[in-house]
């Protein structure tokens, strides 16, 4: 059996073999991988990129006090993202299934047409979910637009739910019955499950997102943010006006759980993130610019002149 | 030049599958016509589209390999202008054969041919002309098809073009999903075209997972069978979606079970896989429990499943799943993993039914207030003040129970905040009537929250219940009143709010149930539910001939005529339900032998009355002295009461019959009787007597376009 952390180490193995660079999560609430700076702004602009990640994402309406066997407040996504992508991004994909001990003459896997829209993000793409046996188990996205930015060129975004996944691997239904790891304690066997990592966070964030959160205190933490966003790109500070908008967003998310915001007033906070968010696309790429664009070879270089 | 079958197939990612099928027969019908449009094709020439998840191809038979030269014969000017006085050729002239490459044909005799070039001179009709005959080369097949490949991919339905890059990583390219090989094959023969950055060759890629590597295809007729036999494909679409029904129909057969195959979910299904293999799994047994409209939905929209159903039509807890693998343990692994799936997903519509349960649909009014409707008319609440408001009125005038019908109108759009309807918009209404009937709400009272969405699309059937009825025509009558009163009329093929089927709906009602109502009062009825909105100003007469204008659509439809149809309708008819009966009634009296000429005589009294003015209020019978215009008004005094007795009790055909008897007296009356005479007395009476006569014979139908000509 594979373990939940042996999932993401064989993962790990398989994409560093690839050439991505391992990196860690974004220290940061968000939503997605795609939040990640190594995905969001790296998406722009003509500098090549591979990268690969767990990204803790806290998605606050989804908790369910821990007592869903599927729905979690925090789940984790195993991103990986290629620049440009390569012609052989799919079988690359398909290589990754089968490092996971997926044997694919025996599972169902199928590519069904599921196009990627953020609009707080102001991005989309087009690619897949990844059926395994009728579960979706990855989003697979060519994204086109970052930020209000056309992508150019285009990057590869491979997202895998690792939860799910594990749960396939594991043959479980309770997300909380995962074993994390297994060990053995002065020669008894132990198991470490999902739910002793994480089942008394969802508990008390649970508690938080729908009951305790304050929406004046988050209100007013929602304007600070977009405020001091505005404030860092002026500055030309196009990361951490970054982080701002990341952390209003966070904000939004924990307003909306908390049913703080009526159906109207919804879109209008949709569209000052997405606002931010063009903002600092467009920072952020006037910056790699000043610099020349470093990471591009010469022949790239100059093309991109 | 040698004649034989072409192929040509683009091997990309997998395509969307709502679109392949348009992508696919487009993308033959594009190669078909810049094929023939070079004169590549002849009249034997059959197209075949291939279209799975990771191709598009197009097979043609009887290409030729080069297109045929033809003669070609151009005016290149008129003599007087080619040639001088002295008989020399211009220097105007010399510069057009040097233009064309041919400067060396002016020393030659005319009529002299050098190769097929020949210059002569000829009249053109009006003046002797110089004249080059030549001939047009034909093409290789290579270049043909490069024109007619590149004009076929710029013009595919591609619904969301992307971007992506070739192996050079900056080459960019669009299309659907990225290409990754070309074939053309001309027979065995590649042709070497070019498209999306790839050079064609004879390699293609089979099944995802039962085929490995490239496969070379021996030739163009070869292609479909040695897909299916080598790589593991059906290519044709349509071969495809047979074999899956047939797959499906077999399994259920198995199970003694009949399969749920909506056409849509078939072609999205096919739309998905190579290489079909239909597994049987379930679920348990305790989830049948949840309405079965919702199991059937989550399995066909979330899940692409074939639901199955026994004898008596009651679902089974067994589906039918489409998979693309001939899996090594039998399918175990796909079997198991989609049962594990669906009993999430039923899990959830479980959770959803038992959670949306727990409180009545009523304590869900409050929450419609925080649903915008449409900005300018407010929230579903007050949306639901308004239909509640009309249909009361409705069952008033019908004479149907107001209570239910204030309860189920008042109720009709609960649902919309529940957590099933939130999940499944398609089974709002339906929904509604189980949570309606969980409540304890009358029977008719749950019907009429499902029904009042009803029709909800051409030959939709109609409410059954009255109560369902009334707030049916209620729900449309709002939407098309406030909608129309906020200036958001559908304007050419834009109708965002579906104001057509809305009007259509109201139509039908009235006809098909014979509902008592008049236009007008209904309009009336709903205005009155605007009253006090600001942004809302009653447009009835808009209204009106929109509804007018789909009432001659409707009739069309049923196959009357444009004349017969007009007749009716351009009299405005108020009530909807006697429609039926005054066409047929034209069409028995189009029957008589009078209709002809009463028609006509009709016609004619409509274009004197249209150019006269002063008729007088009533007939003086003293003042008529003429005998044709005094027996024409005996025999109308005579048929008019009969004609209005029948009228009166909806006997059109027998109103107008009753009329038959006025043609001899009206054509003598024409014969004999000027009207438009010098006495104004005389004429203004005259003008009286026509239009009586006029506004008897038309009131079933305008009998004026009825006539001839």
């Amino acid at each position: 059996m594979i373990t939940f952390q042996e999932a993401i180490l064989r993962l790990q193995n398989y994409w560093n073999a690839q050439g991505c660079a391992l990196l860690q999560p974004i220290d940061l609430e968000v939503g997605a991988g795609t939040s990640h700076t190594a995905t969001f702004l790296r998406a722009i602009g003509p500098e090549p990129w591979r990268a690969a990640y767990v990204q803790p994402s806290r998605r606050p309406k989804d908790a369910r006090y821990g007592e869903n066997p599927n729905r979690l407040h925090q789940h984790h996504q195993y991103q990986v993202v290629l620049k440009p992508s390569p012609p052989d991004i799919l079988e690359l994909y398909l290589g990754s299934l089968r490092a996971l001990g997926i044997d694919t003459l025996k599972n169902d896997i199928r590519f069904v047409e599921d196009n990627w829209e953020n609009p707080t993000l102001g991005a989309w793409g087009l690619g897949w979910e990844v059926w395994m046996n009728g579960m979706e188990i990855t989003q697979f996205t060519y994204f086109q637009q970052v930020g209000g930015i056309e992508c150019r060129p285009i990057t590869g975004e491979i997202t895998y739910g690792l939860e799910r996944l594990a749960m396939y691997l594991q043959d479980i239904d309770n997300v909380f019955d995962l074993v994390y790891t297994t060990w053995k304690d002065r020669g008894v066997d132990r198991v470490l499950r999902y739910g002793d990592v994480f089942h008394q966070n969802e508990v008390e964030q649970s508690r938080y997102n729908f009951e305790a959160s304050d929406a004046q205190v988050l209100l007013g933490q929602f304007t600070l943010f977009e405020a001091e966003a505005k404030r860092l790109m002026d500055l030309q500070l196009a990361l951490p006006a970054y982080e701002m908008v990341l952390k209003a967003g966070h904000t939004f998310n924990l307003l909306d759980a908390r049913g703080a915001i009526s159906v109207t007033e919804r879109a209008g906070y949709i569209g000052r993130i997405r606002n931010l968010a063009r903002a600092v696309a467009q920072s952020y790429y006037d910056s790699r610019e000043r610099l020349g664009f470093p990471m591009l070879d010469e022949a790239a270089r100059r093309e991109a002149a | 030049m040698t004649s034989a079958s072409l192929l040509v197939e683009l091997n990309t990612e997998e395509l969307p599958p709502k679109a392949l099928k348009s992508l696919s027969e487009a993308f033959a019908a594009g190669l078909e016509k810049g094929l023939r449009g070079r004169d590549f094709l002849t009249d034997a020439s059959r197209v075949t589209a291939f279209g799975a998840p990771r191709r598009l191809a197009v097979h043609i038979t009887a290409v030729e390999s080069r297109s045929a030269d033809k003669p070609l014969r151009q005016k290149l000017m008129p003599l007087a202008v080619a040639r001088d006085k002295a008989g020399q050729w211009t220097t105007a002239f010399l510069k057009k054969l040097e233009a064309l490459g041919r400067a060396h044909l002016a020393g030659l005799p005319l009529g002299t041919h050098d190769g097929p070039d020949c210059l002569g001179i000829q009249n053109d009709g009006k003046v002797d002309a110089v004249f080059l005959t030549s001939v047009t080369r034909g093409s290789a097949l290579a270049v043909g098809l490069q024109s007619a490949l590149e004009d076929a991919i710029e013009k595919l339905p591609i619904p969301k073009v992307m971007n992506y890059q070739l192996a050079d990583g900056s080459t960019t390219v669009q299309f659907v999903r990225p290409a990754h090989r070309l074939v053309a094959l001309h027979d065995a023969v590649v042709v070497p075209v070019h498209a999306l950055g790839l050079q064609a060759g004879r390699e293609t890629f089979g099944h995802r997972f039962h085929s490995e590597g490239p496969l070379a295809i021996a030739s163009a007729d070869d292609y479909g069978a040695q897909l299916e036999r080598e790589g593991k494909v059906i290519a044709s679409f349509e071969a495809r979606r047979s074999r899956i029904a047939a797959l499906v129909g077999e399994a259920a057969q198995r199970l003694n079970a009949t399969p749920v195959m909506p056409e849509a979910l078939l072609d999205e299904v096919t739309a998905l896989v190579e290489w079909p293999v239909v597994y049987a799994s379930e679920f348990e047994p305790e989830f049948l429990a949840v309405p079965q409209e919702c199991l059937v939905l989550t399995m066909q929209q979330n899940q692409k499943y074939f639901a199955l159903q026994d004898a008596s039509g009651r679902l089974l807890n067994r589906f039918l799943l489409v998979s693309h693998l001939e899996a090594s343990d039998g399918g175990a692994a796909i079997i198991a993993g989609n049962a594990r799936v669906v009993r999430a997903r039923l899990a959830d519509a479980r959770f959803f039914y038992d959670q949306d349960r727990k409180r009545t649909l009523e304590s869900r009014l409050p929450l419609l207030a925080s649903v915008i409707y449409h900005a300018k008319l407010g929230s579903q609440l007050e949306r639901v003040e308004r239909i509640t408001g009309i249909a009361v009125e409705i069952a008033k005038m019908l004479g149907v129970d107001r209570t239910h019908v204030e309860r189920a109108a008042r109720l009709a759009k609960a649902d919309l905040r529940t957590d099933m309807v939130g999940e499944f918009p398609e089974l709002q209404g339906l929904m509604g009537r189980y949570y309606a009937q969980h409540d304890g709400e009358p029977a008719d009272v749950a019907s009429a929250i499902e029904e009042h969405y009803r029709p909800r699309f051409a030959d939709d059937a109609l409410p059954a219940t009255p109560v369902g009825t009334c707030v049916a025509l209620a729900d449309k009558l709002e939407t098309l009143v406030g909608l129309f009163g906020i200036g958001e009329k559908p304007t050419g093929d834009k109708d965002p709010f579906a104001l057509r089927r809305h009007a259509i709906g109201v139509l039908r009602m009235l006809g098909e149930k014979r509902l008592p109502l008049a236009i007008d009062a209904m309009l009336a009825v709903a205005v009155q539910a605007f009253n006090g909105m600001k942004a809302f100003k009653a447009a009835d007469a808009d209204l009106t001939a929109f509804l007018y204008d789909r009432l001659r659509g409707l009739l069309r439809e049923q196959g009357y005529s444009a004349n017969e149809v007009e007749s009716v309708v351009s009299q405005s008819p108020q009530r909807i339900d006697d429609v039926a009966e005054r066409l047929a009634a034209v069409r028995a009296f189009m029957q008589l032998p009078e209709a002809e000429s009463l028609a006509a005589a009709n016609k004619r009294i409509g274009n004197i009355l249209r150019k006269s003015e002063g008729a007088a209020a009533s007939v003086d019978p003293s003042l008529l002295f003429e005998p044709a215009e005094k027996a024409l008004a005996e025999a109308f005094a005579q048929a008019a009461p009969r004609a209005q007795q029948r009228f009166a009790v909806g006997d059109f055909a027998g109103s107008l019959q009753a009329l038959a008897p006025l043609r001899l007296p009206v054509d003598k009356f024409f014969d004999d009787v000027m009207v438009n005479v010098e006495d104004a007395s005389l004429r203004a009476n005259r003008l009286a007597l026509l239009a009586q006569l006029r506004a008897q014979m038309n009131r079933v139908a305008d009998l004026a376009l009825l006539a001839a000509g």
